[in-house]
């Protein structure tokens, strides 16, 4: 049974990649996950927890009367205003999962690592993913899950509504971000227009695919469905 | 259990004998740390991690075309604090009142049998006025001081002999480089706001925290030497404590 070591999963904001995990976390039994989705026992490494925890360090360091680095506050969350600073998040990966995992063979036994990310902008993915090092890329294998801006934009609004009927601390990307950074990407052009295939990034041939997440799917065997036929697709290429 | 220090700081320049300190209290038996020296089994917040991460960090913004914002490689894979990245400083005693507020207050189980260590180095003109005055007085309220006085010249031998001493074991070796060292940390105002006293109370925020200022020379590792040194110093300390 082939098992995905590093499986990338990337795509916009609220385009279902945390509906994803929490479906392989939580709709199947570790035994299924392998065998249906190639998927181990996981962990998860998601840049969004570096970006907060900075974000909340802005706030320290306005309160002492210094500029923020990375952010502004936003109504609903924050809103990335310094660019590079998603070159800087990208770049935290790679030292990070070769000091955490790869050098631990045996985790690599029968768990699967989540690698988790959203980029924006013309250059979006090319810029990010030639950023990752040989090591990383060499076990990895990419999930890009596609949906257009106007669904990314109405689901990110519909989670935030939703979160709020059960916390006041909910957030959701703000419009200023999701018009200005994630309205655009480059996954069509780095991939060719192909559904699916091998990139070839540092000299790496990294398979991947592209999985259509429209219309949503919130449960049941359609969903069950996508994720296999992407899945089975992307194994076959590893 | 009773008769044990709720929050212990462990303040002194860099390679004063801090770490060392910590290290013999780790080797100690729960029983006999208590009874001997007043510390139950303990937790330690330290902000030399976070002022590390921030110099890693560095390593990151200069790797995509961008300024260090808080630090030098004054030498090969060691970096150190540059002058005009002094901000950081505060930045981490708000980083001591998040941690302790968030992680320790607010389990007071933590505190039966257990001492929370809270370990850092100041220096330059009002170093530890301006540290302490930074922290909430709940974190304040449950503290004692213990300072580790060596002086400059010692604090800076000892700093290249355990750079030196860990180089024969690790390529990951680190010192306070001389210009970090001698920026920041040539001078501190500790003998300043203790009057100059071997122990007593300082005031912050209305909290009245005792405090010892032990000399930590000459140095040695020998236990018959340091127990007894470490001994004096806490034993006096708890008196004040627990008054």
């Amino acid at each position: 049974m082939k098992k995905f070591d590093n499986l990338i999963v990337i795509g916009r904001p609220a385009c279902g990649k945390s509906e994803f995990i929490y479906f392989m976390k939580n709709k199947v039994t570790d035994a299924e996950r392998l065998e249906k989705f190639h998927i181990g026992q996981f962990e998860e490494v998601d840049d969004f927890v570096w970006l907060w925890d900075k974000c909340l360090e802005d706030d320290v360091w306005e309160a002492l009367g210094h500029k923020r680095l990375v952010s502004k506050k936003s109504d609903h969350a924050y809103f990335i205003d310094n660019m590079k600073f998603w070159d800087f998040l990208i770049e935290k990966f790679s030292p990070h999962i070769e000091a955490k995992y790869l050098v631990r063979p045996e985790f690599y036994k029968n768990k699967t690592l989540l690698i988790e990310f959203a980029r924006g902008k013309d250059d979006a993915y090319k810029n990010a993913l030639w950023r990752f090092s040989k090591k990383v890329l060499e076990r990895s294998a990419i999930l890009f899950i596609d949906v257009s801006f106007e669904e990314s934009c109405r689901k990110n609004e519909a989670r935030y509504r939703e979160k709020l009927k059960s916390s006041i601390l909910a957030h959701k990307v703000p419009d200023e971000e999701m018009n200005g950074y994630y309205k655009v990407h480059d996954w069509k052009d780095v991939t060719d227009g192909k559904p699916n295939g091998r990139l070839s990034i540092n000299g790496i041939n990294v398979p991947f695919v592209t999985m259509n997440n429209e219309p949503e799917l919130k449960e049941g065997p359609e969903l069950e469905l996508r994720y296999k036929t992407a899945l089975d697709k992307l194994a076959k290429l590893v | 259990m009773k008769n044990i220090f709720q929050h212990l700081f462990i303040l002194g320049r860099p390679a004063s004998g801090k770490s060392e300190f910590i290290d013999f209290m780790k080797k100690a038996a729960d029983a006999e740390r208590a009874g001997k020296f007043h510390i139950g089994k303990f937790a330690e917040v330290d902000d030399f991690l976070w002022i590390w991460e921030k110099f890693m960090e560095d390593d990151i913004w200069e790797k995509i075309g961008e300024k260090r914002l808080y630090s030098k490689e004054y030498m090969p894979g060691n970096p150190g604090m540059t002058p005009d990245a002094e901000r950081l400083l505060m930045f981490c005693m708000h980083k001591f009142n998040e941690a302790i507020t968030k992680s320790y207050l607010p389990n007071p189980e933590f505190y039966k049998d257990h001492t929370l260590f809270i370990e850092f180095a100041r220096g330059r003109k009002d170093a530890y006025k301006n540290a302490l005055t930074a922290l909430k007085p709940e974190v304040l309220k449950k503290s004692a001081i213990l300072f580790v006085l060596t002086t400059r010249d010692e604090s800076w031998r000892r700093n290249v002999a355990r750079y030196q001493e860990k180089q024969k074991h690790s390529i990951l070796a680190h010192m306070v480089p001389k210009e970090t060292f001698g920026h920041f940390y040539g001078e501190h105002d500790w003998l300043d706001i203790t009057h100059n006293e071997q122990n007593g109370y300082i005031t912050f925020h209305n909290v009245k925290i005792p405090f010892v200022t032990m000399n930590n020379e000459p140095e040695s590792v020998d236990p018959k030497v340091l127990e007894p040194r470490y001994g004096n110093a806490l034993n006096k300390l708890w008196e004040l404590y627990d008054k």
